[in-house]
């Protein structure tokens, strides 16, 4: 049963209970949350995502919810609770939905060690992963939005995960984060895509959130190899152009955006080795989506 | 899984035959000579606990907001107020910051705004709880901002926060008995501890 | 061949390195420190060099290694080049010397 199937009061009664044990690729999170924006965030974003069996196991769980004092009623804050503690400081009521969300990454960035984890968007065509590291602002969730919407497969929008027998990333399809200008840039390229509303005043700036396309959802056990590597850099007015980059540097790069890198030790270098062997590296410069897809598309074609 | 002893082996596979060793030395001469040998260092991380232990962030953001550092997150290693307390760690104490005699005893209220007057109290003794602001809350927050100040030194044992930032916090504490860090939250004296806490081992 | 009194340098453990080279640029992670390094061709050949011996090799032994023209041990810029590379590696924990009398 996916979410979208669950009558709204039971979806609230769950998640305001005993917990909604939600499925995201690899990783199953039992949800709890007394908050409506909690409520709404998870029928909009996850409404095609599996819902497992209540009394099944969960990877995580995870609760988002007011202090539990005098303070719930003063100045409207939300903690994330993780297996018990509180490891965040805690935000507005308002951010409720993004607190979730960063929360659901930390809890796989930090603990998921059967897979190698890279901090980078990943999209799929003709069965080949492109890959898309880089620090904040660089471009690669507007980027990754935008070739979702263009037919891409949408492996992941932050955490790539590496097995580490094969190499090939296994999808965790999950709601594209925007920020700023990116949240308006998307509206424009495909307005057909559902997004939530923004929160304002994030830590970084405003924040809304894309829901994955239904059919990266669906296709969450088809594992792909990695083909491209790209570092994107967005610069309003630039011309789309993608330079080679070596593969050494790609390869310090990726390593260098692993959140688990140092615990894997070798075969955490090999496996790197291996994906950066078997891919072509690049940067990638661009000003507008429409080159970017462009760009892409053409190489798939050429794959 | 490839076989253990190839995993020193070139390229793979090698886009074209290895080199003699004549055309390598001028490959070398051209390319190697007057660039630095090692381009880049990516420095071990110690594994991140599973809890924030050992985790720290700044005031208004979450590690994963740190994504520079790829969620690895900044290593905190600061010492607790205890620790500045005992005096056998006085010899730790930075530059600049005297526990005892002989040098200047560092006293709260040559670093920190609001004073807490009367009284003035030395930072060892602020360490110690024993700030004498009359409220147990503001005297724990006290104890916390010396500790973070001396976290600070140099060396520095916080990364995150800076000599400025822990002197705002207790400005804003200390005068609207609460501090916020970002629009929006706003922290009382626990959860200012809780989170100098988390900078601390 | 080498002089007596010139140092001798050995890498790390052949076992506590593990490295990739594309396009004359080595990555090398060193077990000992969990340090990863990108490396210049020359760097990288020098690693290899080194991890290829079986006992510590002087400098001209090392310039000796990557060329095989009679001109090596005099080439005004590849000694000179060689020494810095081996300074960035003791300090990187990569290589260390040892005076060893021959």
């Amino acid at each position: 049963m996916i979410v979208a199937e669950l009558p709204q009061r039971e979806l609230a009664r769950r998640l305001g209970g005993i917990g909604l044990r939600l499925r995201t690729g690899p990783v199953v999170t039992r949800i709890q949350s007394p908050l409506t924006r909690i409520i709404h965030g998870v029928a909009l974003h996850y409404a095609d995502h599996l819902v497992e069996d209540s009394e099944g196991f969960a990877d995580f769980h995870v609760r988002v919810a007011p202090p539990r004092s005098l303070r719930r009623w003063i100045g409207s804050q939300v903690h994330f609770h993780f297996d018990g503690t509180r490891p965040f400081l805690p935000l507005p009521a308002d951010q409720a939905f993004a607190m979730l969300e960063w929360g659901l990454n930390w809890c796989v960035s930090a603990h998921c060690h059967q897979f190698l984890i890279v901090h980078a968007a990943t999209v799929e065509k003709a069965g080949f992963a492109l890959l898309l590291p880089g620090d904040p602002g660089a471009g690669k969730s507007t980027l990754c939005a935008g070739l979702v919407s263009r037919g891409w497969r949408l492996l992941s929008d932050e955490l790539t995960l590496l097995e580490l027998a094969t190499g090939h990333v296994v999808p965790l399809p999950r709601p594209v984060s925007l920020k700023n200008a990116s949240i308006d840039v998307i509206r424009g390229f495909s307005p057909d895509a559902v997004l939530g509303a923004p929160v304002h005043d994030t830590v970084k700036g405003s924040v809304a959130h894309m829901k994955p396309p239904t059919v990266s959802v669906r296709r969450a056990a088809d594992v792909a190899r990695p083909r491209w590597i790209v570092l994107p850099h967005f610069e309003r007015g630039a011309a789309a152009q993608l330079a080679p980059l070596s593969k050494a540097r790609a390869f310090m790069h990726l390593a260098d955006h692993a959140f688990n890198y140092d615990v894997h030790g070798r075969p955490g270098f090999e496996l790197l080795a291996q994906v950066i062997g078997g891919s072509d590296c690049f940067e990638f410069h661009y000003g507008a989506l429409d080159d970017a897809v462009a760009v892409f598309d053409e190489l798939a074609r050429r794959a | 899984m490839p076989d253990p002893t190839k995993t020193n082996s070139r390229s793979d596979p090698p886009a074209q035959p290895r080199a003699g060793p004549l055309a390598g030395r001028r490959r070398l001469l051209q390319g190697g000579l007057g660039v630095a040998p090692v381009l880049m260092t990516l420095v071990s991380r110690p594994v991140l606990a599973v809890t924030s232990a050992g985790q720290c962030t700044t005031p208004s953001g979450f590690v994963s907001a740190n994504a520079s550092t790829a969620g690895r997150g900044v290593i905190c290693t600061g010492h607790t107020p205890a620790f500045w307390a005992n005096s056998q760690n006085f010899s730790a104490w930075p530059a600049g910051y005297n526990a005892q005699p002989p040098g200047q005893v560092s006293r709260f209220n040559a670093f920190f705004t609001p004073n807490i007057n009367p009284g003035n109290p030395t930072f060892v003794a602020v360490l110690q709880g024993n700030a004498g602001t009359g409220n147990a809350a503001k005297d724990q927050v006290a104890q916390y901002v010396v500790a973070a100040l001396l976290n600070v030194g140099p060396p520095v044992l916080t990364p995150v926060l800076s000599a400025a930032a822990v002197k705002d916090i207790w400005s804003e504490f200390a005068t609207n008995g609460s501090f916020s860090p970002s629009a929006g939250a706003s922290w009382s004296a626990a959860e200012i501890i809780a989170y100098l806490q988390t900078t601390m081992q | 061949m080498s002089l007596s009194s010139a140092p001798h340098w050995r890498s790390v453990p052949v076992d506590a390195i593990v490295w990739r080279e594309w396009n004359d640029e080595f990555v090398v992670r060193n077990e000992r420190s969990g340090s990863t390094h990108l490396l210049g061709p020359l760097a990288g050949e020098v690693l290899r060099v080194l991890l290829d011996a079986a006992e510590g090799l002087s400098v001209a032994d090392i310039a000796a290694c990557l060329d095989d023209g009679p001109k090596a041990a005099s080439d005004s810029g590849l000694p000179a080049a060689i020494e810095e590379v081996l300074s960035e590696f003791k300090r990187l924990g990569l290589a260390e010397s040892e005076p060893k009398p021959r």
